[in-house]
């Protein structure tokens, strides 16, 4: 079986970032793997170390950079990647209906069993990727997976939902989108990270698998407001007083 | 608490800057190892709010203790008997950042995250960094000359101090302040206040030089199969300039602490007969992969981060340790120098084939310095056990040309070992000045000399 895994790079979370009008500041800033993509490989390979699959293969859009994040998947456990190179920001020009009508083409090209990925970026936090990409195929989907079982064809995922958890079956092929508590990925070894830079890297210009329409136009980018303290008041009828005169609730 | 001097301080700081109730946390030191009796903590907010509390305490023979974040692991910010606390934390106003000379100006009581904080919108930070940046207040730090984790390629705090406010046990001010990156006038006087914990004066404002913040960090964290092997790869990695901190830790805690963290990934399964070392390697041009096989070298078994919350996750195993042996009942801290390859012979001296309470060593082993912790079930018990320990560890250090302080200072913990480290003569001038600067006594009394 062989497992297509979409990753998105994305400004690493655990870092400050600077809003300007045009956008997040990305000169010089640190990237890395979208979080629940990175779920999405470390899920990929537990299921290749359970023998249920035969191999992973990661694909990232973006500019050059985008190979450090193949290689990490690589160094995770991936056998071979797909670099889907533009010059176009990720964060604002890549949008889910054009990833997915690319990663659609890719599907065709060369026939996966199964597609993983976040189930959304912490750029965008767009969630419809994988959903449009399912849709394209007229695949069976899985979202906000927190446990994937696979045997004998048939994907059963236990997917996060408002009202609790609910499990789903279908025959694949198939997209799943991953959640928060899927797994934790491990750490790459530098040994790993070493023997990655003879994995399979292809490199293919977007042009060639489909067009960016930027249908989705960003109007306005402003960081969020600083937080004013709060205040403790002494009984409801100061309560009620701040609500209307200030909060202007009614 | 007499009435008289009470309303002294009102006149001088203020109702709102005198505290008499709920003192717990100002008399007792966060391991709840030391605990005072003080019965009236101050909080200044000025320069000239010390200086009156300082002449006054000086006229009338009151002791005080300063205080900054009580961070502090040896006693030394917390009183003894009843001293008058004069805590720094209300001057925390940070003037300004001068972007020519990377010096930055601020009063004594800002925390030093915040001052990193502060610094990050410039791509600058504070040339040093310990696990208290939460809580310890940069007055603390000059007073203790506090070390830290990236000693072994900053170098000592004491360096970046350009300038400093001081006020004096008789009150005066003393207007040390530069912003200039060279000063030689004569003899650097700020240098007998840097490190003297608190006991010739109290620091107000301090000029400090700050470093780029680097383009790139990396955090290796590799298993190793003994003690030799540390030192082997610090002997590599030595002279490699990106080396921004070099720790080591031993198995046996590490797998002791794997429970607390039963919700994340762990780098290996830690062994209680293995070491673990994490590197930090900052630059603006990083080569990862030269680096990476140069540990390859010593083991198989390197991890690296590939993001900020990884990276945040392995230092984490490395500072709480202290922590978490504090949880484990009564303990122990030394913090010794003596040259790095001795530290397992030094441990295995004081616990012939590691047996005895539970005990660990660990630390800056890049800068030559060793923690040693061991944990007793009772206070009775440690009390029993402290002076028989630290005769012979102090006395095996002081063989080895070491120090039985690297870093976290003298306070009220090593202060009998004084002698023992400095000698006659150095304590005599050491005691000289004290005297020149403190007669009556008042500041800090009972630590350090």
């Amino acid at each position: 079986m062989k497992v297509l895994v979409a990753v998105k790079r994305v400004v690493d979370s655990g870092i400050k970032v600077r809003v300007k009008p045009e956008g997040i500041d990305l000169q010089g800033v640190k990237m890395t793997i979208n979080p629940f993509c990175e779920i999405a490989v470390e899920e990929a390979v537990r299921l290749k170390e359970k023998k249920l699959i035969a191999e992973i293969v990661a694909v990232t859009i973006g500019p050059k950079q985008g190979a450090e994040s193949l290689r990490h998947a690589l160094a995770l456990g991936a056998d071979k990647a797909i670099h889907v190179t533009t010059e176009a920001r990720i964060d604002q020009a890549v949008q889910p209906l054009d990833v997915a009508n690319i990663l659609a083409k890719l599907v065709e090209r060369d026939n996966y069993n199964l597609v993983l990925m976040g189930k959304q970026s912490i750029d965008d936090d767009f969630n419809q990727t994988g959903q449009m990409l399912a849709g394209l195929l007229d695949w069976p989907q899985a979202t906000f997976a927190s446990n994937i079982q696979i045997s004998d064809g048939i994907a059963q995922v236990v997917r996060e939902i408002d009202g609790g958890l609910q499990t789903v079956k279908f025959k694949l092929p198939g997209v799943i989108t991953c959640d928060l508590r899927l797994n934790q990925p491990r750490f790459a070894s530098v040994p790993n990270i070493m023997k990655a830079k003879s994995k399979p890297l292809e490199t293919i210009p977007l042009e060639k698998l489909g067009k960016l329409h930027n249908s989705i136009q960003i109007t306005k980018n402003e960081a969020p407001a600083i937080r004013k303290g709060g205040a403790i008041v002494e009984n409801v009828d100061v309560l009620l007083q701040k609500l209307r005169n200030e909060a202007k609730l009614f | 608490m007499h009435s008289k001097i009470r309303l002294a301080f009102e006149k001088m700081v203020g109702c709102s800057n005198i505290i008499t109730q709920d003192l717990n946390n100002y008399n007792r030191d966060w391991m709840n190892k030391y605990v005072g009796q003080s019965q009236l903590v101050l909080t200044p907010q000025t320069s000239e709010h010390v200086s009156q509390i300082l002449k006054y305490c000086n006229q009338n023979q009151l002791k005080v203790v300063p205080q900054s974040g009580n961070t502090g692991l040896v006693g030394g910010s917390v009183p003894i008997n009843d001293e008058i606390v004069i805590s720094m934390r209300k001057m925390n106003k940070i003037y300004e950042f001068d972007q020519n000379s990377a010096i930055i100006t601020s009063e004594s009581g800002v925390i030093l995250q915040n001052l990193n904080d502060y610094l990050f919108e410039y791509k600058y930070q504070m040339p040093w960094d310990l696990g208290a940046r939460g809580s310890c207040l940069l007055g603390g730090n000059i007073s203790t000359n506090a070390g830290g984790l990236n000693v072994v390629k900053h170098g000592l705090l004491r360096n970046y101090i350009m300038g400093l406010e001081v006020v004096l046990p008789n009150g005066k001010i003393l207007n040390l302040m530069n912003k200039n990156r060279k000063d030689n006038t004569g003899t650097d006087l700020k240098q007998l206040f840097i490190g003297s914990e608190g006991t010739l004066g109290i620091i107000t404002k301090a000029n400090v030089l700050c470093i780029p913040i680097p383009q790139e960090k990396k955090v290796f964290f590799l298993e190793l199969q003994s003690f030799q092997d540390v030192i082997k790869v610090l002997q590599k990695v030595k002279k490699n300039e990106q080396v921004l901190a070099f720790e080591f830790m031993e198995g046996r805690i590490l797998k002791k602490n794997k429970n607390r963290h039963s919700q994340n990934t762990l780098p290996f399964q830690f062994d209680d007969n293995k070491y673990y070392v994490l590197i930090e390697i900052a630059g603006q041009q990083l080569n990862v992969d030269q680096f990476s096989i140069e540990m390859m070298e010593f083991t198989q078994e390197i991890i690296i981060n590939q993001n900020e919350k990884e990276a945040q996750f392995l230092w984490k195993l490395r500072e709480e340790i202290a922590e978490s042996m504090g949880k484990m009942g009564y303990v122990l801290k030394y913090d010794v120098s003596i040259p790095p390859d001795k530290f397992e012979w030094l441990v295995n001296q004081v616990y012939p084939q590691r047996e005895g309470p539970f005990h660990v060593y660990y630390g800056h082993v890049g800068d030559g310095n060793v923690h040693i912790n061991i944990v007793f079930e009772s206070l009775e018990h440690l009390h029993k056990e402290e002076d028989k320990i630290e005769l012979k560890l102090f006395g095996l250090v002081k063989s080895l040309g070491g120090s039985i302080s690297a870093e976290h200072g003298i306070g009220q913990h090593k202060r009998k070992y004084m002698e023992l480290q400095k000698g006659k003569d150095v304590l005599e001038c050491l005691y000289s000045i004290k005297k020149l600067f403190d007669p009556n006594s008042i500041m800090n009394p009972n630590k350090l000399l």
